[in-house]
């Protein structure tokens, strides 16, 4: 998968809720809300509990349907041939066939599951042993489990930032293409970071990379094009999701994070 | 100073090139919200129209990034491949998944044996005399096998349409679980089988009913697809969330078959019979119900109603009045109107809207008989906003019926007391039984006629309205009793 790569489900969902007239979209919410609740009651949920984590569900839900990533171009199914769901748009909210299709897409019972378990892990960590793991107040869990804002100037913030985008752009260009040598070179390079200021320090870049002894040679018109290669494909994420730079540190940190976090799970 | 050049260099990296931000406008034409607008919508989720402050505008930015990443990195890929068993810890009412999955690994490998003997008859030259054996074998295995994968659909099937429906009930909040599930019937039935079943149904946003039976048993036969036949065994126990009494059942069958997809069906019916239901707890156990036979019918009409259709036999309901304490035979039949298209929603929810929208009942018949005794009426029910039921119901008495309903607009201020008094004088003892009027129709030969349309004794019918005001139950203007609100 890569960062522009269609996710078809979640990028059409994203897309039929940004399609609906607010009043359509309001209903949707509203019903969304009463599912939790009563997936939530169905749980046995002690009463006193019930309010908080329904909302909590709630909140998993939305936020799970709202950061689908990538441009769906309509409907599109694992198989393809599957038949278009019912999408008759109705002025009451009840009746269009959008919402009603949406709202079997989100609240379906294993889809409710996976996000009540998500929501969970986020708050718990993961279900080891037959529980939560209570080791989650150690500090290193802490900070694997809990989402703060991405401060730049934090030193472990900075290099997940990095690594994010050096993951990222590693499902977009091969590794012995020249955007992926010029950025492990800016990732790694703590003096060509030093010469960055309101141009590329180019001349810099071919030098350092000519020292290595190529077979063949670095020039400014090669360092510009694999520049120019490296910024059209950054620029058309944040231009698909109108995201601004700061975000874009932000998303790509936290990209870092979760990667961390699927590859402890898989140790 | 090494932290600042770092971010210094990501910075430039990450920052728009000035053509860029000329053609930045025009992506905005794209299906897809941007960030800001996710915002939005996750704001408008969350706290509704009122204005949120800096600090949830934030904290929905870093929610929504930090979804974006796990979107990216593909968290619910992961999800499925390594922690299915985290699922099945938190969700262990998953069973028709887990049994489609099965019989799919079951059909693979009855399968690859079936293909190796398919073949192996071509695997003989044409001049040997087990040619024609094996040929025929081959015939013989492959309708067998023809016959087997038909079977493995049809389970298949009925395993995917058993979890469409549980998956639709779990979205309105009512959850089913088996302590054990099986799949079985072959080669003629496909059987779903759960014993020590467990439903929690969520009433309301407070009240949650769980039901417990001992064992589940759904078929479908092969030759009618689209048939499902359930029979619960009891006994069956009934426990409302913050009530210490359970009303527990039991039963010589209780069937319910449904018509069509059960998310979506066409008809449901239902007969229970001899039916014993009792309330126990705090040291009680009252009978709240017995009988004969019970059947309820609910078939979709075109358009938005539901013909519905209810007959009892030799029925009782101890505490349910002079009249329905004696055995009766019973029959209703009408139609709900403004039924709305199944969505998931709590009962409570449900039955508010439909009022809401002018839902009404129209009884198009309503027939009970007690020995001579005979009452009909037709007429119209609704709910009030407060979810008590009112409407009329214009009743026409015979024989003991009448003199107990002149008795009773004779005597409006009786209490209960006095009413089963006047009861037992008109109708007689409460042990008398009314099997003599007739059993259910599946007891009785097609010659014994049917009681429920045999003619009620007509002389000298008295006509009265019963009125139903705020859930109070009138008889002229006699009150009978009162019907607790339904939502």
């Amino acid at each position: 998968m890569t960062l522009e790569e269609p996710r078809a489900d979640g990028a059409t969902r994203l897309s039929v809720l940004n399609s609906l007239p607010r009043q359509h979209q309001d209903y949707f919410f509203e019903a969304v809300r009463n599912i939790c609740v009563s997936f939530v009651v169905s749980r046995g949920v002690p009463s006193a509990d019930r309010d908080a984590e329904s909302l909590e569900l709630f909140s998993e839900v939305m936020a799970k349907l709202l950061g689908a990533t990538a441009a769906g171009e309509g409907w599109q199914t694992k198989g393809g041939d599957e038949p278009r769901p019912d999408w008759t748009a109705h002025a009451d909210p009840k009746r269009d066939g959008r919402v009603s299709w949406l709202v079997a897409e989100i609240g379906g019972r294993q889809a409710l599951a996976h996000r009540h378990e998500d929501m969970r892990r986020r708050l718990y960590g993961r279900w080891k042993e037959g529980g939560y793991k209570v080791e989650q107040l150690a500090e290193e869990h802490v900070a694997d489990l809990t989402v703060e804002p991405i401060d730049p100037l934090e030193d472990e913030d900075n290099r997940r930032a990095w690594r994010g985008l050096l993951a990222a752009a590693k499902t977009e260009f091969e590794p012995n293409e020249d955007v992926s040598v010029l950025l492990d070179l800016l990732a790694s390079d703590s003096e060509i970071q030093a010469g960055f200021g309101s141009e590329w320090p180019v001349r810099q870049i071919v030098d350092t990379l000519n020292r290595r002894k190529l077979v063949r040679p670095w020039n400014d018109d090669r360092v510009d094009n694999a520049k120019k290669r490296l910024k059209a494909w950054i620029g058309r994420i944040r231009r698909k999701y109108q995201i601004d730079p700061g975000d874009l540190m932000h998303l790509f940190a936290q990209y870092a994070r979760k990667q961390e976090l699927k590859k402890n799970a898989r140790a | 100073m090494a932290k600042r050049d770092s971010i210094k260099a990501l910075e430039a990296i990450l920052s728009p090139e000035d053509d860029e931000l000329a053609s930045a406008e025009r992506t905005r034409e794209d299906s897809l919200p941007g960030l800001d607008a996710r915002i939005d919508l996750f704001l408008r989720a969350m706290h509704g129209t009122e204005a949120a402050s800096t600090e949830q505008r934030e904290n929905a930015r870093i929610r929504i990034i930090d979804a974006m990443a796990a979107d990216f990195v593909g968290e619910a890929h992961a999800f499925f491949e390594q922690d299915t068993h985290d699922v099945a810890a938190v969700a262990p009412t998953r069973p028709a998944a887990a049994g489609t999955a099965r019989a799919s690994s079951t059909f693979t490998s009855l399968w690859e044996p079936l293909r190796e003997a398919l073949l192996w008859p071509l695997t003989l030259s044409a001049g040997q005399p087990m040619r024609l054996a094996a040929v025929a074998c081959a015939a013989v295995l492959v309708m067998g096998g023809g016959w087997t994968a038909t079977w493995f659909y049809a389970a298949h099937r009925t395993e995917t349409a058993i979890a469409s429906w549980i998956d639709s009930e779990a979205k309105a909040g009512r959850d089913y679980s088996c302590g054990s599930r099986s799949v079985g019937g072959f080669p003629l039935h496909v059987e779903v089988s759960c014993t020590a079943l467990e439903a929690r149904l969520a009433m309301s946003e407070h009240s949650t009913m769980v039901i417990s039976a001992n064992s589940l048993r759904t078929v479908a036969s092969i030759f009618s697809p689209g048939t499902y036949v359930t029979e619960i065994s009891g006994p069956v126990s009934i426990t409302n969330s913050g009530q210490s009494a359970s009303l527990v059942g039991n039963w010589s069958l209780a069937q319910l078959t449904v018509r069509g997809q059960p998310a979506n069906p066409r008809q449901v019916s239902m007969v229970l019979d001899n039916p014993q239901i009792n309330r126990v707890g705090n040291g009680s156990d009252r009978p709240v119900l017995a009988g004969g036979q019970i059947e309820l019918t609910a078939s979709a009409r075109a358009g938005s109603a539901i013909n519905i259709a209810a007959h009892a036999v030799d029925v009782s309901i101890p505490d349910g009045g002079a009249i329905t304490s004696r055995p009766f035979v019973a029959d209703i039949s009408g139609v709900l109107h403004d039924i709305d298209a199944p969505t998931p929603q709590l009962w409570s929810e449900r039955l508010r809207d439909w009022q809401s929208r002018g839902g009404r009942l129209e009884v198009a018949q309503a027939r009970i008989q007690q020995g001579d005794a005979l009452a009909t009426g037709a007429g119209q029910l609704r709910l009030s906003g407060d979810g008590l039921v009112e409407g009329t119901l214009h009743v026409n008495t015979s024989g003991p019926y009448q003199q107990l309903a002149q008795s009773y607009i004779r005597n409006g201020n009786s209490g209960a007391r006095e009413r089963e008094q006047l009861a037992l004088s008109f109708l007689g003892d409460r042990k008398i039984r009314t099997r003599s009027l007739g059993g259910p129709l599946s007891d009785r030969g097609a010659d014994t006629g049917d009681v429920r349309h045999q003619p009620a004794k007509q002389a000298g019918n008295l006509e009265i309205p019963i009125r139903i005001v705020d859930g109070t139950v009138y008889l002229g203007s006699t009150g009978l009793g009162e019907i607790p609100p339904l939502f």
